[in-house]
């Protein structure tokens, strides 16, 4: 893998990151592609946030590299660069018009510039008649609304968002997902990191998931499922689902409705769905992989079965 | 580059709209002009309203408490009892006619003729035939001021004046003298010394201080200007230094405290960060200095209206540009020291910890104000002008009274310099990422191995 490839917005290779005899980061490694939505989750501590400030030269990594947008990072490729920590907030005393305007100017804008860029997105998330207000007097979804235009005021080609839902409602959940799809419609890379998995199950193509420091799952968010998709399927309708040639077992589910027909070693999905079609007496109304979900993978990861390296 | 320029701009800009720093800075040099004024508008017109009736109210009746002796060639003082006798009181018909302001110009004239004869302050002003006879009057308290009318006064207007303390009281006294050397020129001025003592009457007294001590020996000072300029000085300089000090702390925890630090940490990194904050904080202390020294130098230019020895303080361009020197170093090693502490604690209420190691030390010459106003040059003064963190504001009020030899002024320059270097290391140190955003304040005896870890 080439770290400094084009097509790479950021590149994490065998980073380590150490605090005295504590590894933060262990070995940890992963690209992120231009132009993707990509999730990092982990339990908390571990080493998210750290890598997080590695990728943006807040730390530097003991050992490793670490290249972004295109090579290692530069004052210059900060200001490409938008990002959101977890743990955030405003100068309180201050008008949010001012605090975004101070924020953007860091990222290189022209005051002008930075001040009228600010208004419109304040009006695009319905806070147009806050411009003036200290930051103080916004609720605080209103304040994650102002610190999420902080993130993108400068137009960034990556942007970085610790948690980016936390605190908001659903309704103000959807504008700011609107928000960063639309960003990444017009060419934005988003990393986030979270642990809402529905939202990365909605949101992201790939994602990695790093526990005690090391990587223990990458690749993309469909395929992560498939891997630990179970030699199972879920099927609804009717019939003797233990009947059928390669079942070895039959959960059914609470509701009565759905049963988890395990399958039999070297049987697939496929030949349990033709055998469910030419069977009389079957009737099938829906039939699906037995796929966990990130959340239960999650677990199942963070809980201690880790996935050596991953992928 | 740019960021330390933004950041500058944008803390320069948030403390000038502080409603308690624009109270400090401009508030309080405001009230202080106010006040001035309204006070000196208040005597001013209750001078006017006892004008006619002063000499009669307020000389007669004051207890004899000025003396002095007439050295000029000419004796153009006699004493007030050799003047012709007048009435010094007015008629009750001269009385109501002043009060009803209908008197007629010849009853006032022959009224302000008579009551402002010298010979109607012969109970508050005494006559010395030689100083020594003055000076002895002076010990035993039969004086409370002894004045010297000099040799050169014709020409120069040269008074000296001697006490044994300083208080308002003297001070004013130098108004009642004023008056009768006035009243005295009137008389006795001649056709052909007029233009001279023309002169004189427009500006009658030009006083240098002089305390007797306890030996006796009588020695020109300026002790008390000295103490007004060392503690003016020396108060506005310690108060500028540690608020600028205190806001650059205020800026850093308030980052922190908000936690907006790690945002502004993804676009600038720790050490512009700081010298824009730096260079801010002292701009914003430098111009709370100029308005509140400019105030005082204003105040004290006019003072001698009011208190004749303030009217007496020379600000010398030299010695102001010493002062900035300092002054400057000093807020580069405080504005260091703050801004790490600012580094290391989590809010306020913890920096007041910390910050005491600081401003106790930089306070110590300040409690010897009294050595430093009148011996500037004694071991104690110089001793605390070499110390770098005691000698900011030691050198700037020695500089305030005396003429500090070239050699110690280079010194204590050379070693707070050094202190500077030291204390920007600390802030280097301290003023890390680390530091920034850990959520724990950490321990005294952790700093050491902050500052030493790599």
């Amino acid at each position: 893998m080439t770290p400094s490839s084009h097509d790479h917005a950021i590149s994490v290779q065998h980073v380590t990151k150490r605090y005295g005899n504590f590894t933060a980061v262990d070995d940890f490694s992963f690209d992120v592609r231009a132009g993707e939505i990509f999730a990092m989750l982990g339990p908390n501590g571990a080493g998210k946030t750290t890598t997080i400030r590695m990728i943006l030269d807040i730390l530097k990594p003991d050992t490793g590299t670490v290249h972004v947008l295109g090579g290692p990072i530069t004052e210059a490729a900060k200001e490409r660069i938008g990002y959101l920590p977890e743990e955030r907030g405003l100068y309180r005393n201050v008008p949010v018009i001012e605090v975004l305007t101070y924020l953007g100017q860091l990222k290189g804008m022209s005051q002008h510039e930075a001040e009228r860029r600010a208004t419109e997105l304040l009006h695009h998330v319905d806070l147009g008649d806050f411009i003036k207000s200290k930051v103080s007097e916004l609720s605080k979804g209103m304040q994650q609304k102002v610190q999420i235009i902080a993130t993108i005021l400068h137009r960034p080609e990556l942007v970085i968002i610790d948690e980016p839902f936390a605190g908001l409602d659903p309704v103000n959940t959807q504008v700011v997902k609107d928000l960063l799809y639309e960003m990444n419609r017009e060419g934005m890379t988003i990393v986030m990191s979270t642990h809402q998995m529905h939202q990365i199950e909605e949101m992201a193509d790939r994602l990695v998931m790093i526990s005690h420091g090391r990587r223990v799952l990458y690749g993309s968010v469909q395929e992560v499922r498939e891997r630990f998709a179970q030699n199972a399927v879920i099927v609804e309708g009717e019939g003797d689902w233990s009947r059928l040639d390669g079942v070895s077992a039959v959960e059914v589910h609470d509701n009565g409705r759905e049963a988890l027909l395990r399958l039999a070693e070297g049987v697939t999905p496929d030949q349990i769905m033709q055998a469910a079609a030419i069977g009389q007496d079957y009737h099938l109304r829906r039939f699906e992989l037995a796929v966990p979900s990130l959340n239960q993978i999650f677990i199942e990861v963070a809980g201690g079965n880790n996935v050596n390296g991953g992928r | 580059m740019n960021n330390v320029w933004t950041v500058f701009k944008y803390e320069v800009r948030q403390k000038l709209r502080s409603k308690s720093y624009l109270l400090v800075t401009f508030g309080i040099p405001l009230l202080a002009i106010v006040l001035f004024f309204g006070y000196r508008a208040y005597q001013n017109s209750r001078e006017g309203q006892d004008e006619p009736a002063q000499p009669f109210t307020e000389v007669n009746e004051t207890p004899a408490v000025i003396g002095y002796v007439d050295r000029t060639a000419e004796k153009l003082f006699p004493a007030p009892t050799t003047y012709p006798p007048a009435e010094c009181q007015p008629t009750p018909e001269e009385t109501t006619a002043l009060v009803a302001s209908d008197g007629s110009p010849d009853i006032r004239r022959e009224l302000i003729k008579r009551i402002s004869s010298p010979y109607c302050m012969r109970s508050s002003i005494r006559y010395f035939d030689s100083f020594e006879a003055g000076e002895r009057a002076l010990k035993d308290g039969a004086v409370e001021t002894l004045y010297v009318v000099e040799e050169d006064y014709p020409d120069t207007g040269n008074l000296s004046v001697y006490s044994e303390s300083f208080s308002l009281e003297t001070a004013s006294n130098d108004g009642v003298f004023r008056d009768y050397l006035v009243r005295s020129l009137l008389v006795t001025v001649e056709p052909d010394s007029y233009e001279a003592l023309y002169l004189r009457l427009r500006d009658p007294a030009n006083i240098v201080q002089h305390r007797i001590d306890d030996t006796g020996e009588a020695a020109q000072d300026n002790e008390d200007q000295s103490f007004i300029l060392v503690y003016g000085f020396g108060l506005s300089m310690m108060l500028a230094l540690f608020w600028g000090g205190g806001y650059l702390m205020q800026s850093v925890v308030q980052e922190k405290e908000s936690r907006i630090i790690e945002i502004i940490l993804s676009s600038v990194r720790p050490v512009p960060l700081l010298a824009g904050k730096v260079l801010a904080m002292g701009t914003i202390a430098l111009i709370q200095v100029v308005a509140i020294v400019g105030t005082f130098i204003f105040l004290v230019s006019r003072a001698n209206e009011i208190v004749d020895s303030l009217g007496e303080i020379e600000i010398v361009p030299e010695r102001i540009a010493i002062m900035g020197v300092f002054f400057l170093l000093g807020f580069l090693l405080f504005g260091s020291l703050m801004a790490a502490i600012g580094a290391l604690v989590n809010n306020s209420r913890e920096s007041q910890n910390f910050v005491t190691f600081v401003t106790l030390p930089a306070m110590l010459p300040f409690f010897f104000l009294t050595i430093f106003a009148e011996e500037p040059n004694s071991t104690l003064a110089v001793v605390l002008s070499l110390i770098p963190i005691t000698a900011p504001l030691s050198m700037i009020m020695r500089v305030a009274v005396t003429d500090v030899p070239l050699l110690q002024v280079a010194a204590s320059a050379a070693l707070v310099s050094v202190g500077v270097v030291f204390a920007v290391w600390i802030a280097g140190r301290l003023f890390r990422v680390n530091t920034l955003l850990t959520g724990n304040t950490p321990k005294l005896r952790e700093i050491p191995r902050l500052l030493l870890k790599g």
